[in-house]
């Protein structure tokens, strides 16, 4: 299906090689992009059930206005901006509360949660990874999805820009401030020896 | 905007951020996080349930429809066409959308893709699994890594269940592997135990969201196992299979155990053959995990972060740092969990030379044992060089 991402020119913008039918559209467009654009919403999200949910979301919009969509050319940037537009409703709609509950209960492993792997996977991070993973979620939302989208998806400033409808000033602000904050959060910050471990480092 | 997922990675057409050469280093370490991240899930298969969900009719005010609903409705989907009403409900966010189209559709959307078969032995996607372990050497061909596996150690007045990820024999898939190896292996923390006796025969058979599991009768031919063990042998056992259905990625609920085809009396204390849940995680769990390190982990000298999962008095776990010969380096507190029953994770980091070591969590027992059964204690043998 890597088809439906090259017979696009660039130079095609009104005519692009995805069906008129808004079934096998949808169908084309899943089977090229659906698993990046969950692993995109679980790297926003880190709540696999709820990443799923966000990219069906976006995928049903499509389908219901395939015909404007094709149209405009650019279903691949429709999508990737619905989906994190619903990351970002997700996240909104749970209170702090119920994400503390969610983490908790994806950590317990509960059964019957699409979290629930991240919970088995989690704990087998290495150390460095989980302390990023970890450093990554404290971002604000803003900084986090910059980060995400310029690092995992690798799309240029323009293309963030246009996927989170923001300038591109702003998306160099905002990756610039996460990047800072990421290194200040995983530079040891506590000094290497202390009251409570004396002498150790020699 | 053209398609463009398909383009070569990491190279934008243009440069985000002026990056400073301290930012390098940054980068490829985030780039490397995400791409491990983003690989330790297995997206399951949706196509069906959306195509049925985009040919649904949506009542104004009605809400969203549930997940479970349009997930049954794309079984025996009925096609809703043009002339379709859509107001969504859904919270998506996106830029209000003409109506002026309705979805041609075709015929039916592809029948539900059935989850995979819990029976079916399926072994997780190696390209998977690989990433979704730490284990920086790879695992021996025929066996599997990351299996979740519950064992059971004596701590705040009872046995309680712990966890271990390990790497087993693969038996076909995730659920027989953490199953076989829950019979057979022996814990690697040295405070665990297990009540269960190697079985000779596992299997397996899915009902809904109910797990059967079928064991030979020689998996319960232990001796001398109480009532209040073999109680929490039923939820080792349920956690360990629906931890594992979890990893792979066929979860289910309930768990129901049968000896040689037929409910039984496990150890003659125990009533074996009903669908059980896992019990409240307060009670049958453990109050404090160390996640990392895990048993006999061997860390480069240097900064070592140690990860612990719990819920405590005031969210106050208690740590220690020992040298194997009992000289204490260093001990302190950290907060994690709610505080009054949630559990939850915290990190402590602390720089250590070269040497083997315990760490002791705790929970935060301010009674001094005077009610309850005192505080609930995990350790792990560590080794740094």
């Amino acid at each position: 299906m890597a088809a439906s991402g090259r017979t696009a020119s660039p130079g095609a913008a009104g005519l692009p090689g995805l069906p008129e039918d808004a079934d096998r559209a949808i169908a084309e467009l899943y089977a090229a992009h659906w698993h990046r654009l969950v692993r995109l919403a679980w790297l926003l999200l880190h709540d696999q059930l709820a990443a799923e949910d966000a990219v069906q979301d976006a995928f049903v919009a499509t389908h219901r206005s395939w015909s404007s969509i094709r149209d405009s050319g650019r279903a691949v940037g429709y999508l990737r901006t619905a989906v994190v537009n619903a990351c970002r409703s997700a996240q909104r709609h749970q209170g702090v509360v119920e994400r503390q509950h969610r983490r908790d209960a994806a950590a317990a492993d509960l059964p019957g949660r699409g979290s629930l792997e991240s919970a088995e996977t989690a704990v087998l991070y290495a150390a460095e990874r989980a302390s990023m993973v970890t450093a990554l979620r404290a971002l604000p939302h803003r900084q986090r999805e910059v980060l995400v989208l310029r690092y995992y998806l690798d799309l240029s400033e323009g293309q963030i820009a246009e996927a989170l409808d923001i300038s591109t000033g702003s998306v160099k602000a905002h990756a610039h401030r996460g990047l800072a904050r990421l290194r200040a959060d995983l530079s040891p910050a506590e000094p290497t020896t202390g009251p409570d471990l004396p002498d150790v480092e020699q | 905007m053209n398609l463009d997922d398909h383009r070569p990675p990491n190279r934008p057409d243009d440069p985000t951020v002026e990056i400073g050469s301290g930012l390098r280093e940054l980068e490829t370490q985030l780039r490397t996080t995400l791409v491990e991240d983003a690989a330790s899930i297995r997206p399951g298969e949706r196509l069906s349930a959306i195509l049925a969900e985009a040919h649904t009719v949506t009542v104004p005010g009605a809400g969203t429809p549930r997940r479970w609903l349009v997930l049954a409705a794309a079984a025996a989907v009925a096609v809703v066409a043009a002339g379709t009403l859509w107001l969504s409900g859904r919270p998506t966010g996106l830029s209000p959308v003409p109506a002026g189209t309705a979805p041609t559709s075709q015929g039916s959307p592809s029948p539900s893709t059935p989850a995979p078969s819990a029976t079916s032995g399926t072994v997780t996607d190696p390209g998977t699994s690989a990433s979704t372990t730490d284990v920086s050497t790879p695992a021996p061909s025929g066996t599997i890594k990351g299996v979740p596996v519950y064992w059971i150690g004596e701590t705040g007045g009872a046995p309680r269940l712990f966890r271990e990820f390990r790497t087993v024999p693969d038996e076909g898939g995730p659920i027989l592997s953490a199953l076989y190896a829950m019979t057979r292996e022996k814990p690697l923390d040295p405070d665990y135990f297990t009540p269960w006796a190697p079985a000779s025969r596992i299997t397996l058979d899915r009902e809904g969201d109910n797990l059967v599991v079928d064991l030979s009768a020689d998996a319960v031919s232990g001796s001398g196992v109480g009532s209040e063990v073999a109680e929490r042998a039923v939820q080792q056992l349920v956690h360990t299979a629906t931890a594992a259905a979890q990893v792979a990625s066929t979860p289910v609920r309930t768990v129901t155990i049968l000896v040689d085809g037929r409910p039984a009396d496990a150890w003659g204390v125990v009533r074996l053959g009903e669908p059980t849940a896992r019990a409240p995680q307060v009670e049958v769990q453990s109050h404090v995990w160390v996640l990392a390190p895990s048993e006999g982990q061997e860390l480069k000298a240097g900064r070592v972060t140690f990860r612990g999962y719990g819920t405590s008095f005031e969210a106050n776990f208690l740590w220690r740092i020992a040298t194997t010969d009992g000289t204490v380096v260093a001990e302190g507190n950290a907060m994690g969990g709610t505080g009054t029953g949630g559990f939850g994770e915290f990190e402590f980091k602390r720089t250590l030379p070269a040497g083997d070591y315990v760490v002791t969590l705790s929970t935060d027992d301010p009674s001094g044992g005077a009610e309850g059964g005192g505080a609930h204690v995990d350790t792990k043998t560590f080794t740094v060089r």
